[in-house]
């Protein structure tokens, strides 16, 4: 690494291990300031090529920098300092190592210049956050845990498989646009890798999944990484797919969908995720310099606003060890600074003027409008309505307010609302001036987000959302249900699976060795038989000296039960042994 | 006022503004002919947030959704 | 090249230091044991400093004249394709005398004399030029194998030694058919000439059976890979080790050293279905491995998905196939060697394979449960660690052959990542198990010294597989041209 260049993602991955060894006040001031070391790294770093490293007679490219790469980067090393104040009062270094590392191994995605490096980062993102999810050391967390491994190895294979298809047909690894190659089965394996990490169903039902079950603080982290970077993935590779527009605006519909029926509260939030993501998939898509900066932006601000939402419904479980809206209620009396900042998170996802919503979001849709595509207009903006719904009124009203069940509740630890402040910030910050971020995007920005029309109408759109809201409540009343996703096959599938493999494939298995079994003794035994005879007449001395020691061996120990056939076939067998070292020995 | 009056006082608020803003600052011209519609804003709000509740609950309740323990073995 | 025999004394000095164990007292022998292969590998050294990379014969080759009658000569050097299997060879070897240090309490000298014997049977095979040594040394090898597997086995020792036995020698009877028809129709036993030489293509025919006959049985491939499940299970752990790190692996350098480069048309012919059993023992190993219960089983099932993996790498016939499957056979060698030292490490303390009875080791053991994860992700092919590139090397390979057996390869490594981590979740995360906590489960100092050459080689080519590669590149890229050129061009018999 040349001394204009380090790592920002070494910073975190090789400085989390610092971490074990420090107690106390710095362990804590290590804790800050590795996501901090690295943030200032990243705005240090100018657009060029850094760390090419030979492998296997190919470029590995570990340090892309452009306005791409170089934005994403911001956002992921300043959620992972979020992360890490919300996460200090945690007692549990196994969590920080793995957090940090996930983040570090995210910031090597993005910077990633070839395939293989991107394959490392990748699997270690996989593999870290799947142990961020286990470290809850619940069943269920496991289970889930487990499942996601399951879930993230599939797509790492079919990534793996891609880019090797994509070496074998190209001769190179490095990662650019792969349009020119669509249709052939490369594009589709490493496209349908991406996916799966974006969460774009019916590929995505990991996602409420195991992001629930892992701790209030260990999910903070995990809504920041994989799917962010997935997203980057697909600006950098797949930037016009078409397919990707339906299956965007499709994607948006189904996370609010879903989001409907939920419970849980954070896997409510979960599901908001898939729904935005969509936005920044269909962007992809649609692949203008509008539709992409909107991507972008939309990715920037969805990770600081998803994560303060993550830390005000983990908050909330903290405090009161609640999951489900179905038992929560009246929390607005004993935690008012947990409510105000989660509204700011809920204005800022729901695109409320003056929020970084309302900036990045209406960039895809404009960008949906210019390219005259109506459909897809309506339905990311019946999406948005969706959005409002959900984690601006039905969560913030069942969780702070409805029904009063007298729970006895406080104000979270102080540096979880100072995290959630942070995060609040930086949403009003973006939203209140959004040349702050429009600066930054990889393409020139023309766009104006505060124009009446559109300030109106996103009014207009939210506060008649909130109408139907209260005319339908009731009906949203949340009842203790789980919802069946795609998920559901590799759940009650894998059940089936596991039968399959105990059951058929063993016995397959058995007779395959019984058949060799018989036919290998019968027709050596027989042949053996033979040879044994002769040598046992001719060969006097050796041959018996040999039988001997192996009889008392076997004598010595325990036998199962076919004794007599055994011990004829030790003796047969060495004395073909004899025989054969004599035939070419003593020729 | 109760909340209640407070939440249909805005409503009319956005929903005048909505209508005369175009009026009021020509500027901005709309991709779609459904964005002149006037309230457009208000009117889609209130129709997507029915619709979302509405054919979620029935798709919930016809076929995804399930006791909640049923996934434990 | 160094003035010495060095290969005949590295090849002759472990069954010396055996011999000589029987003249020392018990206590001693571990020690001669330990001196010996460790003085085996030191001497090695010279074997990796002096390596010319880039020449295409052999080097380091010694000639002695022995059975004049026979035309059969004393002959042994090394080439880029042996180098890599004599390291394996002298480091497993050190390696199986430590972790056997505290296991083997009854008939010790017996059982050091008798891994001494396999190192040299080892090595000597590895660096035999003709194949009368080649045989004689591949016969060798059944005689230490199957005293460790039925002397210090587990509860079904006789059964998996007679199986392990008569497996073997099957294959190793039509060896010697063939070996005793290629002399008659060439004149000579030594590979380079027999290269040069050709039989014709349907006396290739018949060769190729029966040399691949017994090498099929070693590797194992599909459907005669049954004795493996035992004899891995019921070895003690040294013979596991042996086993799964070598003793494969001679099956795989017997089709390299012998079908490829004498049998080529053949090889054409029978590609087909060799690669398609390949696939299967990838595939069909796979599921199995999914169903075990018993730890050590369910890893000796995994070599035979793994060692599919190798043939199919070999049978591509390309520069990328074969330098896979080489490098790969390296690497299943160490990891799957470091597996079962694990489990043997643990097995020595709470005396179960089944893998119901562990959980939550990770809280107890964590050291042991660091080195178990490394070599569990190298077995899964993490990138960054050893198995990723043999695998890389050898998926692109394939894809160039046929496209349809990638897919299955890529499958395979699917399927071998979830068992592994399966494997890993259950016994060293989840739940802690009554009955373990109890038990001193932390490693001592000899296991971890044990372990660490390991780990250190699996993150070595991992990061670097250039070290193994290098000594490959020149001979495989002879070997892939020697077996692209028809026997009609040479002239048969």
């Amino acid at each position: 690494m040349t001394p204009e260049w380090i790592h920002p993602g070494l910073v975190l991955i090789a400085g989390a291990w610092i971490l074990p060894f420090c107690r106390g006040r710095a362990k804590r001031a290590v804790m800050i300031l590795l996501p901090a070391a690295a943030l200032v790294d990243c705005f240090l770093i100018q657009p060029g090529t850094y760390g090419v490293v030979r492998f296997l007679g190919q470029e590995v490219v570990f340090g892309r920098a452009d306005r791409l790469s170089l934005v994403f980067s911001y956002v992921f090393a300043l959620v992972a300092l979020v992360g890490m104040v919300y996460s200090l009062h945690v007692n549990d270094d196994a969590q920080h190592v793995a957090a940090l590392t996930y983040a570090g191994a995210a910031l090597g995605a993005v910077f990633a210049g070839d395939f293989l490096s991107l394959f490392l980062f990748w699997e270690l993102m996989a593999l870290s956050a799947a142990l961020l999810v286990l470290l809850r050391r619940r069943p269920a967390a496991s289970a889930a845990g487990f499942r996601y491994v399951l879930v993230h190895v599939f797509a790492g294979l079919c990534l793996f498989a891609g880019i090797v298809l994509h070496f074998t047909q190209t001769g190179s690894l490095s990662f650019g646009n792969l349009s020119p190659y669509a249709g052939s089965a490369a594009f589709t394996l490493i496209l349908v890798a991406f996916l799966v990490n974006a969460a774009v169903p019916p590929l995505g039902a990991w996602l409420p999944d195991a992001y629930p079950e892992a701790t209030a603080t260990s999910a903070v982290f995990l809504t920041a990484f994989t799917t962010k970077s997935a997203v980057y993935a697909l600006i950098r590779g797949f930037a016009g797919a078409e397919i990707l527009v339906w299956w965007g605006a499709a994607m948006a519909v189904y996370g609010v969908v879903y989001a409907v029926l939920e419970n849980d509260a954070r896997r409510l939030l979960a599901y908001h995720i898939i729904s935005q993501v969509g936005y920044m998939v269909c962007g992809v898509g649609l692949g203008t310099e509008l539709a992409l900066n909107g991507a972008t932006a939309h990715a920037f601000a969805h990770i600081l606003y998803k994560a303060l939402l993550f830390m005000g419904a983990g908050a909330v479980l903290q405090v009161t060890g609640l999951r489900k809206l179905s038992d929560m209620g009246g929390l607005y009396k004993t935690m008012p600074v947990t409510l105000a900042l989660y509204m700011v998170g809920a204005f800022a996802i729901s695109a409320v003027p003056l929020f970084s919503g309302f900036v990045t979001k209406s960039m895809v849709v404009s960008a949906a409008g210019e390219s005259h595509r109506p459909a897809i207009y309506l339905l990311l903006t019946l999406a948005s309505s969706g959005t409002f719904l959900h984690t601006g009124l039905k969560l913030p009203y069942y969780m702070f307010f409805g029904k009063d069940r007298g729970l006895r509740a406080q104000e979270p630890p102080r540096n979880m609302l100072v995290a959630m402040g942070l995060a609040a910030v930086a949403c009003v910050v973006i939203g209140v001036a959004p040349m702050v971020l429009y600066s930054q995007l990889p393409f020139r920005v023309d766009y104006i987000p505060y124009t009446v029309r559109h300030v109106t109408a996103t009014l207009g759109l939210l506060g008649f959302t909130a109408l139907g809201f209260f005319l339908l409540l009731e009906q949203l009343d949340p009842e203790p249900v789980v919802s069946l996703d795609t998920d559901w096959f590799y759940r009650r599938g894998g059940a089936a699976i596991q039968k399959f493999t105990q059951g058929a494939l063993a016995r397959l298995e058995g007779s395959v060795s019984r058949v060799s079994d018989v036919v290998m003794q019968r027709f050596v035994l027989d042949i053996g038989a033979q040879l044994g005879n002769i040598d046992l007449r001719g060969v006097d001395a050796i041959m018996e000296g040999v039988g001997r020691v192996t009889e008392e061996v076997s004598r010595d120990l325990t036998l199962t039960s076919t004794g007599h056939v055994q011990r004829y076939a030790l003796v047969m067998a060495a004395g073909i042994l004899a025989g054969v070292a004599l035939a070419v020995f003593a020729w | 006022m109760t909340p209640k009056r407070w939440l249909y006082a805005v409503l009319v608020v956005f929903a005048v503004g909505e209508i005369a803003g175009p009026h009021l600052f020509p500027a901005d011209h709309a991709h779609f002919w459904f964005e002149d519609i006037p309230a457009w804003g208000s009117i889609y709000g209130l129709v997507s947030c029915l619709l979302i509740i509405i054919v979620s609950k029935l798709l919930g309740k016809l076929w995804l959704t399930r006791p909640e323990n049923y996934y434990d073995s | 090249m160094t003035t010495y025999p060095i290969l005949s004394m590295i090849t002759f000095l472990p069954v010396l230091a055996g011999a000589a164990i029987f003249v020392c007292s018990e206590r001693v022998a571990r020690w001669l044991a330990l001196a010996g292969s460790l003085a085996t590998l030191a001497i090695s050294a010279p074997l990796y400093s002096h390596f010319d990379k880039g020449s295409t014969g052999l080097q380091f080759v010694e000639s002695v004249p022995w059975i004049p009658s026979w035309n059969v000569v004393y002959s042994v050097g090394i080439d880029g394709i042996s180098l890599p299997f004599i390291f394996l060879s002298t480091v497993v070897s050190v390696l199986c005398v430590g972790a056997s240090w505290t296991a083997v309490q009854m008939r010790v000298r017996e059982f050091y004399a008798s891994l001494l014997l396999a190192e040299t049977a080892m090595i000597g095979l590895f660096a035999a030029t003709n194949l009368f040594l080649f045989y004689v040394f591949w016969e060798l090898m059944i005689v230490p194998m199957f005293l460790l597997i039925g002397v210090w086995g587990g509860p079904r020792r006789i059964h998996a030694a007679i199986k392990f036995l008569l497996f073997t020698l099957a294959g190793s009877v039509l060896m010697l058919v063939g070996l005793i028809t290629l002399l008659r129709a060439s004149g000579t036993l030594d590979f380079q000439a027999l290269a040069a030489t050709r039989p014709n293509a349907a006396l290739q025919s018949w060769l190729f059976v029966a040399f691949t006959a017994a090498f099929a049985v070693k590797v194992p491939m599909f459907p005669v890979h049954t004795w493996l499940p035992d004899a891995h299970t019921e070895a003690p752990t040294a013979g596991s080790v042996i086993l799964a790190g070598i003793l494969l692996k001679m099956g795989g350098y017997g089709l390299l050293r012998i079908a490829l480069p004498i049998l080529p048309d053949a090889v054409r012919l029978f590609r087909g279905p060799m690669l398609a059993l390949s696939a299967i023992a990838i595939v069909y190993g796979a599921y199995v491995t999914l169903a075990q219960t018993d730890v050590k089983r369910l890893i000796a099932y995994s070599s035979i998905s793994h060692m599919g993996f190798v043939t199919l790498g070999i049978f591509t016939l390309n520069r990328n196939g074969i330098e896979g499957a080489i490098l790969q056979m390296v690497n299943h060698g160490i990891v799957t060697g470091a597996l079962f030292l694990c489990v043997g490490m643990i097995y020595e303390r709470t005396h179960t394979r089944e893998i119901a009875a562990y959980g939550g080791v990770a809280k107890l053991a964590p050291i042991y449960s660091t080195f178990l994860a490394l070599f569990c992700l190298a077995a899964a092919g993490l990138p960054g660690l050893n198995s990723f590139v043999g695998e890389f090397l050898i998926i692109s390979g394939a894809f160039d052959t046929r496209p349809w057996y990638g897919v299955m390869a890529v499958w395979g490594v699917a399927l071998g990542t979830t068992y592994i981590l399966w494997l890993y979740y259950r016994v060293a995360l989840g739940e802690v198990k009554p009955g373990l906590r109890a038990l001193r489960l932390d490693l001592d100092l000899r296991e971890v010294a044990t372990l660490a050459p390991m780990a250190a080689l699996v993150l070595t080519i991992g990061l670097y597989p250039e070290s193994v590669l290098g000594f490959l590149r020149t001979s495989v890229a002879q070997l892939v041209v020697a077996s692209a050129a028809s026997a009609a061009v040479v002239g048969g018999m």
